[in-house]
């Protein structure tokens, strides 16, 4: 579960990113979090993940504080970052094993989840060379087996599906699928309209860093009175950017 | 030609932009300016020593010309072996190279926007190394408005063609070697080169370190390798041609027809070098990004080791230094530099056994103070601890929500940097004890305080980058390159461990046992203070790295 109470990022005194944001993620679902380029989208999932400080407010994940008790909240999510561009120069097992490490993953379970999911994400063979030699695809691939790894409560994911080939994208949502279902939180930002309504169970829309809805699929359509898909929806909520 | 200026316009914008550097950067950039002048204003005098020697000597026989001689060539050979690795970077290795290569542009237009970066280092180097001798000879032979006339538009021309030479030895070797398979190794092999190169330069400057002697020697050797000389330059035209039509005893038409072949002989080289692009350049560029694949499959079982966060994230660090061709060679290749080169030096010197004997008398407090000395300077120019954090560049973050603590990160990277250290401290360790033959309780003396001195050298390293990271780089070069912290890291070592080296020195007693004690105190504090910092840092500040 996430909880973020009252949340306000600014840069440069002036410019807010996020402003009063209020927004409780619960456990068992998917949440696709949407909004047009600039809106804060990125600037939240950094202050839930720690990479940014908070100014204003408090973020929880599963109960732990992300300011005050930095470690634990870390270890009870896994990150996807939108650019899977790090530890380049590491072979894709070492960066595995990295990970194991940092997540203190033990020895036999790691052996198992390590060979499962690269060979369903066909990765396995290519775990040998440096991450520099992958395409963005795999680099997607290799990042999102070391969030499974350690198999976190939550999955906070910044565009997971970029880059991804068919199958290996349609693994990923069966993934997202399962860890929902075991009762878990999974909470990604998207810009493809399609995917949300295929997989999410609420969506959550932001703009000029305010929040603008928060609610299931149906609750937005009634909200709206519309019959639309959620690309017209999405498109009346942030028309005038 | 407005599209090649256009690109060359952009490409040098990308490569010196001030915008994206933050007052502290600028500030540093100017302080390192103002530093290189006055490094100027010593080599100047240096040189002014050296000048005034050879031409007393040489000017008599009417030779007094071949000081230009010496000058250009040495000044082309440098600028022909240094300008490798930059052109190579810049040429074929830069990151932004895909985004040039699908524009509709020549090859020749991409290339010479790529030539500017290297070329403004060349430039450099010339100014420094030919700027005061054109200056000094001019004073000395008393020559005329033209002679400074000519020798700023040579300066202007000169480095020209050493930089075509070297870019087309590179893109002769990146068109026929298959080297984007090992990309990386062919980056290292460049550096190492150029770096051994410099090394040999300095060993024969050493060979005459006194500046009157070095002008005595050589003036003599010159005028007795007069042919010598010019045959060399025979292989290297336009320094014949500099050379003659700076030389005032010339009849002014032979002066002059010299500069106007010597400006021919650029110009063709330049539509050589234009030419040479056009037919070479996309044939090496092309497929360097790929990179190698491993043809050998994974073994999970065998690299499957638990390890603490602390041992993996060392681990870590230690293989991306060693992997990433510029950190190898800035962190590991010139930490060799500095004990290789005394080591060389006591060689050549043919003092070994003068030493040895020597050692014998001086007092084991002043030998210990000497030896730490000399171990702090060589671990204090070392950069791996000062550039721990700006490594990692745009991949920072990934620290920030991993879950670890920040103390952990620090101290690994000091760590990992102490590791790296450690090999300077075994050639150290080999020449005090193999080549110097220092007495092994001195030996093991030392070992404690160096192993002391390089904790806390590194921990001190990892702080002041903290403090002053430099993330934002596109280049792995630029974590080097216009940076003050490493080098104010050595210069708050030397001051603040030079002047309690010195207050020791001076105490009036001469027992080792004292002298270790006191030195011990003194570093176990020095670590004791650094660790609280970077505690502090750990605690307070980490997130704002950024």
């Amino acid at each position: 579960m996430i909880e973020i109470n009252h949340v306000t990022k600014k840069y440069n005194q002036n410019k807010t990113a996020v402003s009063q944001l209020d927004l409780s993620i619960p456990d068992g679902k998917i949440i696709g979090f949407l909004g047009p380029n600039g809106a804060g989208k990125s600037t939240t999932i950094k202050m839930i993940t720690g990479i940014l400080p908070i100014d204003e407010g408090s973020i929880t994940i599963n109960g732990h504080n992300i300011s005050e008790n930095p470690i634990e909240a870390k270890r009870s999510f896994g990150y996807v970052p939108d650019h899977p561009d790090q530890f380049l120069r590491l072979k894709g097992i070492e960066y595995l094993q990295f990970i194991g490490d940092m997540y203190d993953v033990p020895k036999d379970i790691r052996q198992e989840t390590i060979e499962r999911i690269t060979k369903t994400f066909g990765i396995y063979d290519v775990l040998n060379d440096t991450i520099q030699t992958y395409s963005h695809g795999m680099r997607q691939k290799i990042v999102i087996t070391g969030v499974l790894l350690h198999d976190p409560d939550v999955w906070i994911l910044d565009e997971p599906l970029t880059g991804l080939d068919p199958k290996s994208s349609y693994a990923v949502k069966e993934m997202m699928r399962e860890h929902a279902a075991k009762g878990k939180t999974v909470f990604f930002s998207t810009h493809v309209l399609e995917v949300v309504e295929q997989l999410c169970d609420e969506v959550a829309i932001i703009q000029d860093g305010t929040l603008q809805f928060y609610g299931t699929m149906n609750a937005m359509r009634e909200k709206y009175q519309s019959d639309e898909t959620l690309e017209h929806i999405f498109l009346e909520l942030t028309e005038h950017e | 030609m407005n599209k090649t200026i256009q690109l060359s316009k952009i490409m040098m914008k990308m490569h010196f932009s001030w915008s994206s550097k933050s007052t502290g950067q600028k500030m540093n950039t100017a302080i390192i300016g103002v530093l290189t002048l006055l490094m100027l204003v010593i080599w100047f005098w240096f040189l002014d020593s050296i000048i005034a020697g050879l031409y007393t000597i040489l000017s008599p026989a009417g030779l007094s010309n071949m000081i230009l001689g010496l000058a250009l060539l040495l000044v082309s050979i440098l600028l022909l072996f240094t300008s490798l690795p930059s052109i190579l970077t810049s040429f074929y290795f830069s990151d932004d190279i895909e985004t040039y290569i699908p524009l509709p542009l020549h090859p020749y237009q991409i290339i010479l926007g790529k030539s500017i970066g290297p070329l403004v280092s060349v430039y450099g180097f010339t100014l420094f190394g030919l700027g005061p001798v054109f200056l000094l000879y001019g004073m000395y032979s008393g020559a005329s408005i033209g002679y400074y006339l000519i020798a700023l538009i040579t300066l202007l021309l000169f480095p020209i063609v050493p930089f075509i030479l070297a870019s087309i030895l590179m893109m002769i070797v990146m068109r026929y070697a298959n080297i984007s398979k090992n990309k990386d190794r062919t980056k290292v092999f460049a550096g190492v080169f150029s770096l051994v190169f410099i090394i040999g330069i300095n060993v024969v400057i050493r060979l005459n370190q006194d500046a009157g002697n070095v002008s005595q020697d050589v003036g003599k050797w010159l005028a007795e390798q007069e042919h010598v000389l010019w045959n060399t330059t025979k292989f290297l035209p336009n320094v014949f041609l500099a050379t003659e039509s700076l030389n005032g005893q010339l009849p002014l038409w032979q002066s002059l027809l010299a500069f106007i072949a010597f400006i021919l002989i650029t110009l063709m080289s330049a539509t050589i070098f234009l030419l040479a692009g056009q037919k070479l350049y996309y044939h090496g560029v092309r497929g360097v990004s790929g990179g190698g694949k491993s043809r050998k499959s994974v073994d999970i079982h065998s690299s499957n080791k638990n390890l603490t966060p602390f041992w993996s994230y060392t681990r870590k660090e230690v293989k991306l230094v060693f992997r990433t061709p510029s950190f190898f060679i800035n962190c590991v290749v010139q930490n060799l530099f500095a004990p290789i080169f005394l080591a060389i030096m006591l060689f050549l010197d043919n003092g070994i056994g003068e030493l040895t004997d020597q050692i014998g008398t001086v007092d084991g407090k002043y030998l210990l103070i000497g030896m730490i000395g000399f171990t702090l300077f060589v671990l204090g120019t070392n950069p791996t601890a000062t550039t721990a954090i700006s490594r990692e560049g745009r991949s920072w973050f990934t620290n920030l929500y991993m879950p670890v603590h920040p103390k952990t990160i620090l101290f690994s990277k000091a760590f990992s940097a102490f590791l790296i250290q450690g090999i300077s401290l075994v050639i150290l360790f080999a020449v005090f004890a193999f080549v110097i033959n220092i007495p092994l309780i001195y030996i093991i003396l030392w070992l404690c305080l160096a192993l002391g001195t390089s904790w806390f050298s590194n921990l001190f390293g990892v702080y002041l980058d903290a403090k002053q990271p430099k993330l934002n780089w596109s280049d792995e070069q630029q974590v080097f390159k216009a940076r003050f912290v490493p080098l104010q890291s050595m210069l708050i070592q030397a001051c603040g461990f030079g002047i309690f080296l010195v207050i020791v020195w001076k105490l009036p007693f001469t027992s080792v046992a004292l002298t270790m004690g006191l030195l011990l105190l003194g570093i176990c504090a020095a670590i004791y203070l650094t660790q609280r910092l970077l505690h502090s840092i750990a605690k307070n500040e980490f997130h704002r790295i950024q």
